[in-house]
C-alpha cells in the first residue's frame, strides 16, 4: 500500500512538474539556477537540463542535445528503467531491466558522465557544442 | 540410465535464491539526480551503481549489496538536497529577492 502511495506520488509529481516545464520556457523565467555554477563558474552535467527538458517535451531534441546532451543520452536508460519499475509495480515485486546490471553499461555512464562533465568546461569546438546553450 | 526423466532435476540448485537477483542498483535514480540536481552527489551513485553490477556479476555479493547502499544513500542525499534547494529558491522568489539576485546571472540550470 505504501509502496502504491509512493508510486502515485511520484507519478502525481513527475506530471505536475512536467506542465510546469511544458508552460514555462526556464530560459526566460526564473527558475533555480544551479548553486554550483554559481560557486565554482563551472558547467556541472546538469547545466542545461531544465531549458532541455522544456525542449523535450516540445518535441525538439536537436534544441535539447544542445542544452544537454547527456540528459538526452540518457533518455533509452530512464524509459527501461521505468518499463521495469512500472512492471515491478504492476508484479507487487521488483523487477530488474537486465540491460541496467550489466557491467559494462554502469562503468560506460560513469564515463560518458565524467567525461561529459570535462569537456563541456574545456574551450574548443567540443567544449563550445557540449556548454547548455 | 532407466530413471524417469525430471525436468525439474537440475533448476533446484538449493539455496541461491537470494543470489538470483542483484540488489537494486539505482542507476537510473542516480543519472537522474545527476542531471536534475546539479550535485556530484549523483556521480558518486553511478560509481557506485556501476560497483554494484560488476561486484554481483564477480559473484560478489555481499560487496554488491553494500555498494547498493552506498548508491541509494548518496542518490537520497543529493535528491533532498535538491529539493531542499528548490524549497530555498521558492521562498527567495516569494520574497522576491531572487528575483534580483537572478537578474545578473547567466542562465544555466
Amino acid at each position: 500500500m505504501l509502496t502504491k502511495l509512493r508510486w502515485l506520488g511520484i507519478l502525481g509529481g513527475g506530471l505536475g512538474l512536467a506542465v510546469l516545464y511544458f508552460t514555462l520556457d526556464p530560459a526566460l523565467f526564473p527558475f533555480p539556477r544551479c548553486p554550483f555554477l554559481l560557486l565554482t563558474g563551472l558547467y556541472c552535467p546538469g547545466c542545461g537540463s531544465q531549458r532541455a527538458f522544456h525542449a523535450l517535451l516540445h518535441g525538439e531534441l536537436g534544441r535539447a542535445a544542445g542544452l544537454n546532451l547527456l540528459a538526452v543520452l540518457s533518455l533509452p536508460l530512464l524509459l527501461v528503467g521505468a518499463v521495469a519499475g512500472l512492471r515491478g509495480w504492476l508484479a507487487g515485486q521488483p523487477r530488474r531491466a537486465a540491460v541496467l546490471y550489466r557491467p559494462w553499461l554502469g562503468w560506460v555512464v560513469v564515463g560518458v558522465t565524467v567525461g561529459f562533465a570535462v569537456l563541456r568546461n574545456l574551450p574548443g569546438q567540443a567544449g563550445t557544442w557540449l556548454a547548455p546553450q | 540410465m532407466e530413471q524417469s526423466y525430471n525436468p525439474n532435476a537440475g533448476s533446484t540448485n538449493g539455496g541461491m535464491p537470494p543470489m538470483a537477483q542483484p540488489p537494486k542498483n539505482w542507476l537510473v535514480e542516480a543519472i537522474l539526480v545527476t542531471v536534475f540536481c546539479c550535485l556530484p552527489f549523483g556521480i558518486v551513485g553511478i560509481v557506485k551503481a556501476a560497483e554494484v553490477n560488476s561486484k554481483f556479476a564477480a559473484g560478489n555479493y555481499a560487496g554488491a549489496l553494500e555498494s547498493s547502499q552506498s548508491a541509494g544513500k548518496w542518490t537520497k542525499i543529493g535528491f533532498f538536497v535538491a529539493i531542499g534547494g528548490f524549497v530555498i529558491w521558492g521562498v527567495m522568489m516569494a520574497l522576491g529577492i531572487g528575483a534580483g539576485l537572478m537578474n545578473g546571472l547567466p542562465n544555466a540550470d
